[in-house]
């Protein structure tokens, strides 16, 4: 298991979405990884503890909801700081991600210009 | 003539009354009767008569004794007089000291007497001498009172108690008529004894002499007449009247209570003496009366008796009426009893026959068939209603089966299971449908009472229809209802969804838009080039919000906020499992659920409950009135289209296939020919498209023809397989 504490995981299936994210993540200094696909995510979590996670809801193979317990389920990644950037913004929904393990919980459309700290914040907060 | 039925039963009743009480059933009754009341005249008149009997007795009884005792008490006095007349006849004279000494004795123990006297016989011419004699016996101051010359003297010589009627001596009786009329008759009977008839014999006192005349011994006659007499004198009884009678008869004994009496003297109506209760006299009417004669001497008295009020005691007055009227009471409830017991049968007959009537009138006037049926199912015997309600008449039906009417096997069955299992003698019910004359279908409900006591089966049918049809109606305006419910939940679901997918296309679309345009404003690039890209990314961003917009039906997944938290990605294996237990349960019918050949592992996405009741409620929908049946569940995963195939097909079923061709027509108004649905296939069909649609899914139903299977093609989202 390697630890990567200037590495954040991006898994977001938005092309566009996906690159905001890795500029703006590089652009505060971080290596990115990205994945489109849960499944891969997960793969790669299982063997890489990355500073944070941002993780989508609705990806083509699998949800952000199933990944979270299955995270979790990681020697490593209980105290892993994941946060939820979702389109899914009603009404309980932040209680949601919440309740199935996020560390936080973010809307889209994001701010750009605090969306680093924003999730920094979250994730030294979990940690 | 019209007769109206009550006047029709009433004369029928008079008629049963007349022939009940027949005389020749019921004459021994009358005998009882007349005998009985011939029985308590002759009591009646014998007890009368007996008492009547017993009271003369008794009334005899008492006035004899009264008689009995005056006469013993007269000769009482008589024997007297004949002691003292024996003394005469034996001496040559009497003198005073003799007469004293007979004649004390009997005034010492009668004390009715008042004097025992001799009265001699004086002559105007011999009075002096007779005077001197009596001085000579010691009279001293004898004198003959009332002084006067009279022809003859009748003074009194001796007397006892001479102490007591010391101033009698010397008075002379002849001065007194009544005293002298008896002295007359004495003279005349030769020494029989006479007495006088009643008077003062003192002042004070009344009573009557006895005497009788001592004859002078004399054998010549001549010389007697010359001397004037035949007498010496006369021995004579004074007697007080009151204490004679009472000593005589007593003041009170038993048999004299009885009695009133009153004793009067010959030729006179004045009493000489009376019974204490004489006052009684004249206040009432006495029961008996009677009259006795009673001689003193020569002299009669006449004893008048009665009986005292209440002779015999008011009770034995009314002995005799009494028993006749017991009699008669007695003879009339004798009779009547027997009358009872001889028309018992007959009334009890004629009370059962008029209780049939009636109940029988009850039967006839209900509007519910009252039937009986034999253990066999035959009709034996009907209620008029049957005509109105299923047109056949009593006697179309009788001896006929019950089951003919029936319109199926299952309720041939049903009837057939409740006679073989029903409890004896305790009512169930059944509900069926049965054919009336006409055709007609009408639903029945029977309360059957099993006899196997009878060996019948007790029927009461009720025409039901209307109420079945309003259940019905009720029924489908449920299944309306649940139906609009379930459209209106379908589309809530789906606004829901449509909503929140809408706002995350929006939501992710704007961010890539709003994110790269805010880079470039914020000149977070380095080179012209990274410039470009974000505003290159952002109009791109912008291009799917535009798809997006423009075509809004394929943002509509089904992810509602709360639905997408239920869904989860199952094996169809679950599925198939879940559809055998339940088809275990679904009642009334024997349901085999089995994996077609065609199967092949799969994943689906989405609700699992929900999936699984699309799915059973297009198996009770597809068996339609099927007992049993056999579904033949096949599930494929179709990768291209992202789905997986769940197949249904049925055991073949015409209904069901009548039904799936309704239902294709009219797939957009369901709710609409719910009145048309048969065994709710229609009404299962749209529930199941309706959860098949919220589970992202689609349901085709086809029905290959009559005789063939009906089948059910129905895709949900596929699931990932998760890997072990």
């Amino acid at each position: 298991m390697e630890y990567l504490p200037n590495t954040m995981c991006v898994i977001e299936d938005n092309l566009s979405i996906r690159k905001l994210y890795v500029i703006l993540i590089k652009k505060a200094g971080f290596d990115v990884k990205e994945f489109e696909e849960g499944i891969a995510a997960l793969e790669w979590l299982s063997h890489n503890s990355p500073k944070l996670v941002v993780c989508d809801d609705k990806l083509p193979d699998t949800s952000g909801l199933e990944i979270i317990p299955k995270i979790r389920a990681f020697a490593h990644g209980k105290k892993m700081p994941v946060i939820a950037v979702t389109g899914f913004a009603q009404d309980g929904d932040k209680e949601r991600y919440l309740t199935a393990g996020f560390n936080g919980y973010l809307s889209k459309p994001i701010t750009t210009s605090s969306f680093v700290e924003q999730i920094i914040e979250i994730a030294n907060a979990a940690q | 003539m019209n007769m109206t039925y009550d006047s029709a039963i009433s004369a029928s009743v008079q008629e049963k009354k007349h022939s009940i009480f027949q005389f020749s059933k019921t004459f021994p009754a009358l005998i009882v009767l007349i005998a009985g009341i011939a029985i308590s005249i002759f009591i009646w008149r014998f007890l009368g008569n007996q008492i009547q009997n017993d009271n003369r007795v008794a009334f005899d009884k008492a006035t004899t004794s009264v008689v009995n005792r005056l006469e013993s008490g007269v000769k009482e006095n008589e024997q007297i007089l004949s002691s003292i007349n024996g003394l005469y006849a034996n001496s040559v004279q009497v003198v005073r000291d003799m007469f004293e000494l007979y004649g004390s004795i009997p005034t010492r123990s009668n004390n009715a007497l008042l004097s025992v006297c001799y009265v001699p016989f004086v002559t105007q011419q011999s009075k002096e001498d007779f005077i001197y004699y009596a001085k000579s016996e010691r009279y001293y101051d004898y004198a003959i009172k009332p002084e006067g010359n009279r022809d003859i003297y009748y003074p009194i010589e001796y007397i006892v108690p001479l102490e007591k009627n010391m101033h009698r001596s010397g008075f002379d009786i002849a001065t007194n008529v009544t005293a002298m009329s008896a002295i007359t008759e004495a003279k005349k009977n030769n020494g029989a004894i006479v007495a006088s008839a009643f008077y003062d014999v003192r002042p004070d006192t009344a009573g009557f002499l006895m005497m009788f005349a001592v004859h002078k011994e004399i054998t010549d006659q001549l010389a007697a007449q010359l001397q004037g007499s035949l007498i010496d004198g006369i021995v004579m009884l004074e007697l007080n009247a009151k204490v004679f009678f009472e000593r005589c008869i007593g003041t009170s004994t038993p048999g004299d209570s009885n009695i009133v009496y009153s004793i009067t003297q010959e030729n006179s109506n004045k009493h000489v003496f009376a019974s204490n209760n004489f006052t009684l006299s004249g206040t009432y009417s006495p029961l008996l009366i009677d009259q006795r004669k009673v001689k003193i001497a020569d002299k009669e008295l006449t004893i008048n008796f009665a009986t005292v009020p209440n002779f015999g005691g008011t009770f034995q007055a009314y002995t005799p009426l009494m028993a006749l009227i017991g009699g008669i009471i007695t003879s009339f409830v004798a009779a009547a009893f027997l009358l009872s017991v001889l028309t018992s049968r007959a009334r009890a007959e004629d009370l059962a026959e008029r209780m049939t009537r009636s109940q029988r009138r009850i039967v006839d006037a209900s509007q519910d068939i009252i039937a009986v049926i034999g253990l066999d199912g035959k009709w034996k015997s009907l209620s008029p209603a049957v005509q109105a309600i299923l047109g056949y008449s009593q006697e179309e039906l009788l001896a006929s089966d019950f089951g003919n009417l029936l319109t199926t096997d299952a309720y041939i069955q049903q009837y057939n299971g409740i006679v073989t299992s029903a409890k004896d003698e305790v009512g169930t019910s059944f509900e069926g449908q049965m054919k009336n004359k006409k055709g007609d279908i009408l639903w029945m409900s029977w309360n059957l009472t099993v006899s196997r006591t009878d060996g019948l089966i007790y029927a009461i049918g009720r025409d039901i229809t209307l109420q079945k049809m309003a259940e019905d109606q009720i029924k489908m305006k449920n299944r309306q209802v649940q139906l609009a419910e379930q459209s209106a939940l379908e589309v809530s679901e789906f606004k829901s969804q449509f909503m929140r997918e809408l706002s995350h296309g929006l939501r992710n679309n704007l961010t890539g838009t709003l994110g790269f345009l805010q880079l470039v404003t914020y000149k977070v690039y380095d080179t012209e080039d990274e410039m470009q890209s974000y505003i290159a990314n952002a109009e791109n961003s912008s291009e799917q919000l535009y798809v997006m917009v423009t075509d809004i039906d394929d943002v509509t997944e089904s992810v509602g906020s709360d639905v997408a938290a239920q869904k989860q990605h199952f094996q169809a294996d679950k599925l198939l499992l879940s559809l055998k237990e339940n088809a275990r349960t679904i009642k009334d019918k024997k349901l085999s659920v089995v994996q077609g050949e065609d199967s092949a592992p799969a994943t689906i996405y989405g609700k699992q409950q929900l999936v699984t009741n699309a799915i059973n409620e297009l198996i009770i929908a597809l068996t339609g009135s099927m007992n049993e049946g056999t579904i033949t569940v096949n599930t494929r995963p179709n990768t291209y289209e992202k789905v997986v195939e769940v197949e249904l097909m049925v055991t073949p079923n015409d209904t069901v296939a009548e039904m799936i061709d309704l239902y294709k027509k009219n797939i957009n108004n369901l709710v609409d020919i719910i009145p048309k649905d048969q065994n709710e296939i229609i009404f299962h069909l749209g529930l199941a498209r309706s959860m098949v649609r919220r589970c992202d899914g689609t349901l085709l139903v086809e029905s290959l023809g009559k005789g063939e299977p009906n089948i059910c093609q129905i895709t949900f989202p596929m699931g990932k397989l998760t890997k072990k």
